[in-house]
């Protein structure tokens, strides 16, 4: 245990200055706004006066190293800045928003892992079979299509025509009374207050974006996964392990498939990191109101606190799941950590 | 002056990669593909049968048709021809973007890898850092920090793709450079720049070539996305992304050619860039050749 603790410590050191980088990147964006973020907040017609304070009031006065230092202090102090445009901190819209996209992350995952593990496997057993054709052209397709357009297509399909899913305006039906707000995620919100109506009804609308948001994962993971086995499969041990004669099933599960789950761990963990990306796309697709919606709007009126707030912990999110990443790898792997 | 043609060699390795992809199925149904696309973005604007910004307030959202064989969108515009002149336009940002993104990529991979120490270990933690956000959120931050358009779309796509091709250049430079050919061009004096150029970038261009091609089909979303989300190429001026999203609040309603048509487009070049990639990859890697 004492190897990975010198590894834990030493990513732990090396993530300082990652995060320090994101943090100047995001600042370095939203400084190079063109024009006076002051005159575009209180219109052209103003005088120069009232401009002034407001600018003192934004900081927009000092030298850009001291505004930095002034970002920075904000940020160790878990301040992500004032909207004034919403007329909120910036926390305040985080925290109401940030239980929802959780929450659509969360479901995504638990579709695309276990399915990409499966069919994964199922592509290596086959290779260069039928069915390894098939998963290799569907995850072609997974990860060609734009994730906003498959969710029109899914909408089209099952909402327009077949009337199964429910329309994509958001988390819960327009007429139901919203479950007493606990975590902020409406499942588990109503799952807690035992609000059986709101539960189904919640359940029933997560499945669509949820769904659409783990197409591109699962098609990307099923292939890492496919490659992997099928070197684990090609290895020595394996045919010592056929020749012995165990089961099958013990051979798959105990010595294939573990080896073979390794290298999927690292991309398994970037890749949630990177569903950001995706929960932006799918919440303006389906008006969920999430941190993604959030962005997207705070964009349309030039909210420019609000947008870098979302970047900036898109970015410290991604950071730390390739952070997991690596420690997970390293305690399966003891390689790693020599 | 006579000139004469030199004889193909048929043992050249790029000949032979060449033919390798063309015997290909996939290589050869992916450039099909492309070289459609590439046609229609050409040759589009002159296709087109209506104006793709005409408006006509009395043919909103009808159906495909023999006089509109995709229909028509919320404005009455014909969706073919705007379809054509948004070929174009994204086969543009994608090939301008990536070749951007490319170049600067392969240059600081390069060096990164060449020079080693103090430079390899800025020009990384670096990569590391713009690796560290999603692509669409990061093009959204480029996006509204310098406003829209053409160029903003360009830059926030190319900006993405160069962590990709430094870091492949990159190892691919470290893996070279104590070759004994490269040591063999250093004791006869080789200058550095001649060592990197004529040695070790011929070497460090293959699998930077498969990124090539897998990132023209990511920029093509990405720059969809970007414009679907409103922060790309503003409209009125066609683009697939901005195409999809005009036609999301009629989806419920039934009115579906609006937006499946662009996306259709967008799905057929991002298969062929991807296809592309791989058979590539499968034609040039020796260690996957059993």
């Amino acid at each position: 245990m004492n190897g990975f603790l010198k590894y834990f410590l030493f990513r732990i050191i090396s993530l300082i200055p990652t995060i320090f980088g994101v943090i100047t990147i995001t600042f370095i964006l939203s400084h190079i706004v063109p024009g006076n973020p002051a005159l575009i907040l209180i219109g052209p017609e103003v005088n120069a006066q009232e401009l002034k304070v407001l600018e003192a009031e934004l900081g927009l006065n000092k030298p850009l190293y001291i505004q930095f230092l002034i970002y920075i202090n904000m940020l160790l102090h878990f301040n992500l800045g004032y909207s004034y445009i919403l007329g909120r901190s910036v926390n305040y819209e985080i925290a109401a928003r940030f239980p929802a996209s959780f929450e659509l992350a969360i479901a995504s995952l638990t579709i695309s892992l276990p399915l990409a593990v499966a069919t994964g496997i199922y592509a290596a057993i086959r290779a260069n079979r039928a069915g390894d054709h098939v998963s290799r052209i569907m995850s072609l397709l997974g990860i060609s299509m734009p994730v906003f357009w498959i969710e029109i297509v899914m909408i089209l399909i099952f909402y327009t025509y077949l009337g199964v899913a429910p329309a994509p305006y958001g988390q819960i039906s327009q007429g139901l009374i919203h479950p007493t707000r606990i975590t902020g995620m409406m499942i588990l919100d109503s799952l807690l207050s035992l609000n059986f109506p709101d539960f189904a009804d919640t359940l029933w609308h997560i499945i669509l974006p949820a769904v659409g948001l783990s197409l591109a994962g699962i098609a990307t993971l099923s292939r890492v996964i496919r490659s992997s086995m099928l070197d684990v499969l090609n290895k020595d041990y394996m045919r010592t392990v056929f020749a012995i004669g165990l089961p099958r099933k013990v051979i798959m599960n105990k010595y294939a498939l573990r080896n073979a789950l390794l290298p999927a761990i690292t991309v398994a963990a970037i890749q949630a990191g990177a569903l950001m990306s995706g929960v932006v796309l799918t919440e303006s697709v389906f008006s969920w109101q999430g941190l993604g919606l959030y962005a997207v709007q705070a964009i349309y009126q030039l909210d420019y606190p609000s947008v870098m707030a979302v970047v900036l912990i898109s970015g410290l999110l991604f950071t730390i799941f390739n952070f997991i990443a690596d420690l997970l790898y390293a305690y399966v792997d003891p390689r790693v950590r020599l | 002056m006579i000139r004469k043609w030199k004889k193909i060699d048929t043992n050249n390795p790029l000949f032979n990669t060449i033919k390798m992809f063309l015997a290909n199925p996939t290589g050869l149904v992916s450039l099909a593909i492309i070289l459609v696309y590439v046609f229609l973005a050409i040759a589009g604007p002159f296709m087109a049968p209506y104006n793709p910004l005409a408006l006509d307030l009395s043919g909103r959202l009808l159906p495909p048709s023999y006089t509109h064989i995709m229909g028509t969108d919320e404005y009455g515009r014909d969706i073919w021809s705007r379809i054509l002149y948004a070929i174009r336009l994204d086969m543009a940002i994608a090939f301008l973007a990536v070749s951007i993104g490319y170049t600067a990529g392969v240059l600081l991979g390069m060096i990164s890898g060449y020079f080693g120490k103090l430079t390899d270990h800025a020009i990384m933690r670096v990569m590391d850092i713009l690796l560290s956000f999603p692509s669409i959120l990061f093009a959204i931050a480029i996006a509204i920090s310098i406003g829209q358009g053409f160029w903003t779309v360009i830059i926030a796509v190319s900006i993405v793709s160069i962590p990709g091709f430094a870091r492949v250049t990159r190892s691919t430079v470290l893996s070279t450079k104590n070759e004994l050919y490269i040591l063999a061009a250093v004791s006869q004096g080789a200058s550095r720049s001649h060592i990197m150029f004529k040695h070790i970038l011929p070497v460090a261009i293959t699998p930077t070539i498969v990124l090539y091609a897998l990132n023209l089909g990511a920029a093509i979303i990405i720059s969809a996305g970007l414009s679907f989300l409103g922060v790309g190429i503003p409209p009125p001026t066609p683009e697939l992304g901005s195409m999809i999203t005009s036609g999301l609040q009629y989806v419920v309603s039934g009115q579906w050619w609006i937006s499946i048509f662009p996306g259709l487009f967008i799905v057929f070049i991002v298969i062929a860039f991807n296809m592309m990639g791989d058979t590539i990859r499968e034609v040039t890697d020796v260690t996957l050749r059993r």
